[in-house]
């Protein structure tokens, strides 16, 4: 087997989720839907976070107490070969929807404020070089990448936050409750799909991550890091843009470092950031990938990941070309996704790992003590 | 087979490299010596077509020629708007217009007034790379007099003229500074209203003026550039509708909590003077009360004021040794800056400009977004009243400078 | 037709296992690899030569050897015949410049002349080296290879009649060079000595600092024609076993004609030889190597080479000196950062400079762009050629300052430096604020302590300046996304490039921070 799931450590791992989960959280979803109604981001998001930690919780439980190693053992465990297959084929599919979506919000930022020369095919081949070769080269360099790059997006981010200190008015954050508790918790529902695919692929790579109990710890971890990111940094947003101005902003943080108005030495910083937060998007691709390619190869038993991780790579940015052609109309289920994803995302995973409880609870009780290992 | 196998992997990633290489291309690289930098823009009325735009960029001349040559080209264009101009300007230039080092927008009075500024800007500036803290400035004439007022001889280069004038602005409180952002933002936000820094020309520099908007607000000049800039330009959303002084804008920067510092000089009832710099000690603690049909604020202001100069006599030494100096010179401080504050406070609210930023203070009054939408601040700007309650923090007092 | 398809299929294959990847074990729950070759890490066991015995006859032996040898052309060889105690006919062999005359004569002939040996001994040679000849490294061999190889060494052989023995002494001694300051890596505070081309004096230097019992040196015969002796040192017991039976199973494979330089086992031993990163350390100081040793790494030797390989190293392991340890902690730390920033520079530099001058020109603030595009004013060439040509005009000046001797050399470095770059500032050709970049990129390569990956620099660095040329920071940072994911998954057999911070390990290894000296162990936990 090729599967190139090599052998990371927990440091490495929680790095990885902690940028696939914050990129997700900080830049995929729109202004006009987040802030039109109010800005109690820093609240919702953190809510929404929980909320996909929870649907993990429940799967990692259902996988320990089935003995499974990964989601797909999971799946074969509960609904046998072809219903696991079904499942993991869907699970794949809103996964590449989520992956599409965040790398298209990197590609238009490179083509408007960037490359406006250039056309999305130029900038999408860039994308594709780098998600190919991370997907293909496997989770041990997926992780230590993560490690090496992590530090350096951490630093960034502090320094964009801390450089635009002189922009926070308290002012700009009220009214602090948005538009109501409803509007903030329905917020919070929809936005768990941002954060979704990352538990989910750390299901899927927990055999990796070297056992079930090892991924939780490490999604705990994860979660309390990506939690604090995310809240400081809404948080911070809020201070620095009053509802109305920022829900018209494309990308919010590119612009935050300019709302000061001061020229100093770290101005370039937003630049410099855009980039930097590109290659985390991209790191955070190539992971979905890679536990995407895992789940297709495990559940269709294939011996090599590198066709599944070349060809899924490819339609990832298909999916981001297609949706700025004249065929974009054809891919409006992908904003079905993103407005329903939650729902699909989590309901087949809550479902298969309650069957596989249920069923692991009759085979203890009809075999005694003596459990079934479906490693 | 054997080297096959060891160059395999070599082969195949050059394969997959100019593969990829060949998909991608290069992204619309131009080199930098393809574009002219334009580091000013003004904006003006046009005689044939809408807008007349002028664009500064700085003079690349060798080392040998600097002494000698002009900083500074100033091209002009009209259009129905920016970007027709800038074809027309690009058509007589050997390179493309770059606007990635722009530092001020200038518009011209009447541009400004007329509420033309938003459809100058509703097209995509984004697409035309500007820098985003570039400055704007209102002319008080046209924008193109005050960019070619801008030559001048002594400066190193038109980069560094333009980031001095910046610094010294602020410093000074004469003027305010406004980027491009933070004006965009304050038209969104409608929390506060844009105060632009106001521009002129004092042709006085060279020679007598004809009239007194020739001067430097009523006073002539000799030397220096023939531009300045003194005063600010009030506006209501995006739409020009008052002037204040220059010293009017430093007691709008003190409501505002933003003064450093400015002196101002005190006659005392025995015809002596003394001056003190002032500035905001703290930023202003304001109360708002919504109780009844008007707004009504409480506006509180701690400010440090600092014995520069004083020209006192014998008397007033006496009152130093008495402890009388101190309540003297902060009554007299205190009634001059509540009285002050309260006219331009008044003058800005009078011509529908949320200059003092009253809209920030009243929003955090409200819980929901729903409450402060319908709450509609903009409309009941008008019925705005204020009071002022200020104190004064004396330092340097005690520091003689009387003369033996 | 059918060739060139299954040639296709074999280059775009996927293969059904992992490509032979030794793994050593790693600290964080791990397994060896499943997919590692079957190979890999076993007990190596060298193979067992039955070449053909020698004759009885001592005549006949050397009459082999004359044949061998071409005396008939070739008058290097000596051969002198003996009576063995006054009875016995002996005859010995060695290569005049080789042998020390000294140990031949009195020590050989006058011992072996004036020694008694019993009648009927059956074992002559062995009776000889017990009780006749006073030489202090005397061996018994058996076989015509074993024999025929220890005469070029500078041995001295001896045959005996009636015995199919040879006795092999060793009386190498000829012209070499004394020990002396290393000539790549001075240092300041540490010690000067470097190693020389004589591998027993090399041992010699490093068993100074390394005075345990368990340093191990097993030595090897490599290259069919050369023989040339091959040291492995490390530490039993310390070194990680599955490791050094790697490393002999990797020596073992070298099937070449000559090895005359550490150099060449290094690009036949290395896992991966065509990566731009060294996986071996290459080195000339023994306290250097020392210190790798006690750490439980292989150092290897090779005799005809100053230079030592160890391995296996790690990037960290590349970009420090033996100063940043003999310095302060303080000291040591500055000066590491400034190592690194001096191989960023050297490396990304020219890309970040391209990426922005053709790309991002918001960066540069007005009055750099103003100089710039006042000093390119008359320069024809694209800034990206001007660039690569500026770069190729700094290796030129460089390369050829190494191969002039002497102060010439250094001359031609100033002549380079400030006359050429004078001129082509003059005639136009480049502008001198590119100049000074290339100088900067070219002084942060020189920061770079490693000869190997200094090496690899000059051409990472065109890499990234393609990349930042086709595609501004988006195609530098992709780059530099694929280079780390490339170095991510590097091993130096075994251990991956970045540890100990990726994997993490309790290294007290110093990496980019220099931390205290005290309390430091020398076993490195990725190295077990």
């Amino acid at each position: 087997m090729n599967l190139r799931e090599g052998r990371v450590g927990n440091g490495e791992c929680v790095f990885t989720l902690v940028i696939s989960l914050c990129m997700s959280g900080l830049f995929v979803f729109e202004s006009i839907d987040a802030y039109t109604h109010g800005n109690s981001t820093y609240i919702s998001l953190p809510i929404a976070c929980i909320l996909a930690f929870s649907v993990f919780a429940v799967g990692i439980f259902a996988m320990t107490r089935s003995r499974s190693s990964d989601l797909c053992a999971m799946c074969s465990y509960a609904l046998g070969k072809t219903g696991a297959a079904v499942v993991c084929v869907f699970i794949i599919v809103i996964i590449l929807a989520c992956i599409s979506t965040l790398l298209n919000k990197f590609l238009n930022v490179m083509y408007s404020y960037f490359f406006q020369d250039a056309s999305y095919y130029s900038l999408a081949a860039f994308f594709l070089a780098v998600l190919v070769v991370f997907s293909c080269m496997g989770f041990e360099t997926v992780n230590r990448a993560a490690k090496v790059l992590g530090v350096v997006f951490l630093a960034t981010h502090i320094l964009l936050l801390v450089n635009s200190f002189s922009s926070y008015e308290t002012y700009k954050i009220y009214p602090i409750a948005g538009d109501g508790m409803k509007s903030m918790l329905r917020f919070a529902f929809e936005s768990g799909i941002l954060f979704l695919p990352g538990f989910v692929s750390a299901l899927i790579t927990a055999k990796g991550m070297h056992g079930t109990h090892n991924t939780s710890r490490i999604a705990v971890k994860a979660l309390i890091f990506t939690v604090i990111i995310c809240t400081v940094t809404q948080l911070l947003l809020a201070l620095s843009y009053p509802y109305d101005d920022i829900a018209k902003l494309y990308m919010p943080l590119y612009r935050m470092s300019m709302v000061t108005g001061e020229e100093n030495f770290l101005v370039r910083l937003d630049k410099i950031s855009a980039f930097i937060w590109v290659a985390a998007a991209l790191l955070a691709c190539s992971y979905y990938i890679y536990s995407a390619s895992l789940l297709y190869c495990r559940s269709f038993r294939q011996v090599d990941i590198r066709p599944a991780s070349c060809s899924l790579s490819v339609i990832v940015i298909m999916l981001c070309l297609l949706s700025h052609s004249e065929k974009r109309g054809a891919f409006s289920w992908l904003n079905f996704v993103g407005d329903y994803g939650t729902l699909l995302l989590a309901v087949p995973i809550i479902a298969v790992s309650v069957i596989a409880i249920i069923k692991s609870c009759i085979q203890r009780s009809s075999l005694g003590e003596v459990g079934h290992a479906n490693i | 087979m054997q080297i096959f196998k060891r160059i395999k992997k070599p082969v195949c990633f050059l394969l997959i490299l100019v593969n990829t290489l060949s998909l991608c291309s290069c992204l619309g690289a131009v080199s930098l010596e393809k574009y002219g930098y334009v580091l000013t823009i003004g904006l003006d009325t046009g005689k044939r077509y809408k807008y007349s735009i002028s664009f500064l960029m700085e003079n690349e001349v060798e080392e040998s020629e600097q002494k000698t040559a002009s900083k500074i080209n100033i091209i002009t264009a009209e259009g129905d708007n920016i970007y027709d101009a800038i074809y027309i300007a690009e058509s007589g230039l050997p390179y493309r217009l770059n606007f990635s080092r722009t530092n001020y927008i200038v518009i011209s009075y009447e541009i400004a007034a007329n509420d033309e500024i938003m459809e100058l800007f509703s097209t995509s500036w984004a697409m035309l790379k500007l820098r985003t803290s570039a400055n704007m400035i209102v002319a008080n004439a046209t924008a193109s007099e005050f960019i070619e007022g801008l030559n001048y001889s002594s400066s190193v280069n038109a980069t560094k003229l333009e980031s001095n004038l910046i610094d010294f602005y602020e410093n000074e409180g004469l003027s305010s500074m406004m980027s491009i952002t933070s004006f965009m933002s304050a038209i969104e936000s409608s929390r506060y209203d844009a105060v632009l820094p106001l521009g002129g020309t004092d042709t006085s520099v060279d020679s007598p003026p004809e009239k007194d908007s020739d001067t430097t607000e009523g006073s002539e000049r000799k030397g220096g550039m023939i531009s300045y800039t003194l005063g600010a330009a009030l506006f209501s959303d995006s739409v020009l509708c008052g002037v204040l002084s220059g010293r009017e804008n430093q007691i709008l920067l003190l409501i505002q909590g933003k003064l450093k510092g400015s002196v101002i000089q005190f006659t005392r009832a025995d015809g002596t003077k003394y001056s003190v710099r002032i500035g905001n000690a703290e930023l202003p603690r304001i109360k708002v009360d919504l109780s009844g049909d008007k707004i009504r604020l409480h506006y509180s202001l701690l400010v440090s004021a600092v014995l520069e100069q004083d020209n006192s006599s014998k008397v007033v030494e006496k009152m130093r040794k008495e402890g009388k100096l101190t309540e003297d010179m902060d009554m007299q401080i205190r009634e001059f800056l509540h009285s002050a504050c309260k006219t331009v406070f008044e003058q800005c609210r009078d011509v529908g400009c949320d200059a003092a930023g009253v809209g920030k203070s009243v929003c955090k009054e409200f819980k929901t977004v729903k409450e402060w939408e319908e709450f509609d601040f903009r409309s009941r700007l008008s019925d705005v009243e204020c009071d002022f309650d200020i104190r004064i923090e004396l330092a340097d007092i005690y520091v003689s400078t009387y003369p033996e | 037709m059918n060739k060139f398809f299954r040639k296709i299929a074999f280059y775009f294959r996927f293969d059904n296992s992992a490509t032979n990847n030794f793994e050593l074990l790693e600290t964080e729950f791990g397994e060896p690899s499943k997919s590692a070759d079957e190979d890999s890490g076993k007990q190596y066991n060298p193979k067992d030569d039955t070449a053909d015995t020698l004759f009885y006859e001592a005549d006949k032996n050397i009459d082999r050897i004359k044949t061998a040898f071409r005396t008939d052309i070739s008058k290097d060889l000596v051969v002198r015949d003996f009576m063995l105690c006054g009875r016995i006919h002996a005859t010995l062999a060695f290569i005049n410049g080789m042998a020390d005359n000294e140990i031949v004569n009195n020590y050989i002939l006058r011992d072996g002349m004036n020694g008694e040996i019993p009648e009927g001994t059956e074992d002559l040679c062995k009776y000889a080296v017990e009780h006749i000849f006073t030489v202090n490294d005397m061996s018994i061999a058996c076989d015509y290879d074993t024999v025929r190889k220890a005469l070029p060494d500078g041995k001295t052989i001896i045959f005996i009649d009636g015995d199919p023995h040879c006795c092999i002494a060793d009386t190498r001694k000829f012209p070499q060079r004394s020990v002396e300051a290393a000539e790549n890596e001075k240092g300041v505070l540490g010690p000067r000595e470097a190693f020389i081309e004589n591998i027993r004096t090399n041992i010699s230097l490093i068993r100074r600092h390394v005075h345990t019992d368990d340093l191990v040196c097993e030595m090897r015969p490599m290259g069919e024609e050369t023989s040339t002796a091959v040291g492995i040192l490390y530490r039993d017991k310390v070194a990680s076993e599955s490791l050094v039976n790697e490393v002999k199973r990797k020596l073992a494979t070298i099937k070449t004609g000559s090895v005359l330089s550490t150099g060449i086992i290094n690009q036949m031993a290395e896992p991966k030889p065509f990566s731009p990163i060294p996986q071996t350390l290459l080195t000339e100081k023994p306290d250097r190597c020392a210190s790798y040793l006690l750490d439980g790494h292989v150092v290897i030797l090779c005799d005809g080479s100053p230079l030592a390989a160890i391995l296996p190293v790690t990037l960290f392991s590349l970009m420090s000196t033996p100063e940043d340890s003999y310095s302060r902690q303080v000291t040591g730390t500055v000066l590491r950062i400034i190592r690194y920033i001096g191989a960023l520079i050297s490396i990304i530099l020219p890309g970040i400079f391209i990426a922005i001058v053709m790309y991002h020109h918001g960066f540069l603030s007005s009055e750099m762009l103003s100089t710039l595009i006042t000093s390119r004013k008359m320069v024809f060439i694209p800034i990206g050629i001007e660039l690569l040509l500026l770069l190729f005009v700094f290796q030129l000046v460089r390369e050829a300052g190494m191969r002039v001797p002497g102060t010439v050399g250094q001359a031609i470095g100033i002549i380079g430096g400030l006359v050429l770059g004078q001129a082509v500032v003059s005639a136009n050709l480049a502008s001198s604020v590119v100049l000074i970049l290339v100088a900067l990129t070219g002084l942060g390569t020189f920061c770079i302590p490693d000869y190997s990956t200094q090496i690899s620099s000059v051409y990472l660095r065109i890499i990234f300046m393609i990349a930042g040329w086709m595609g501004g920071f988006l195609g530098l940072g992709c780059a530099w996304l694929i280079f780390t994911a490339y170095i991510c998954t590097l091993k130096s057999f075994g251990v991956p490039f970045l540890t100990p911070y990726a994997p993490k390990s309790k290294s007290k290894r110093m990496n980019v921070l220099r931390g205290p000296i005290n309390n430091k162990t020398h076993k490195e936990d990725y190295m077990q």
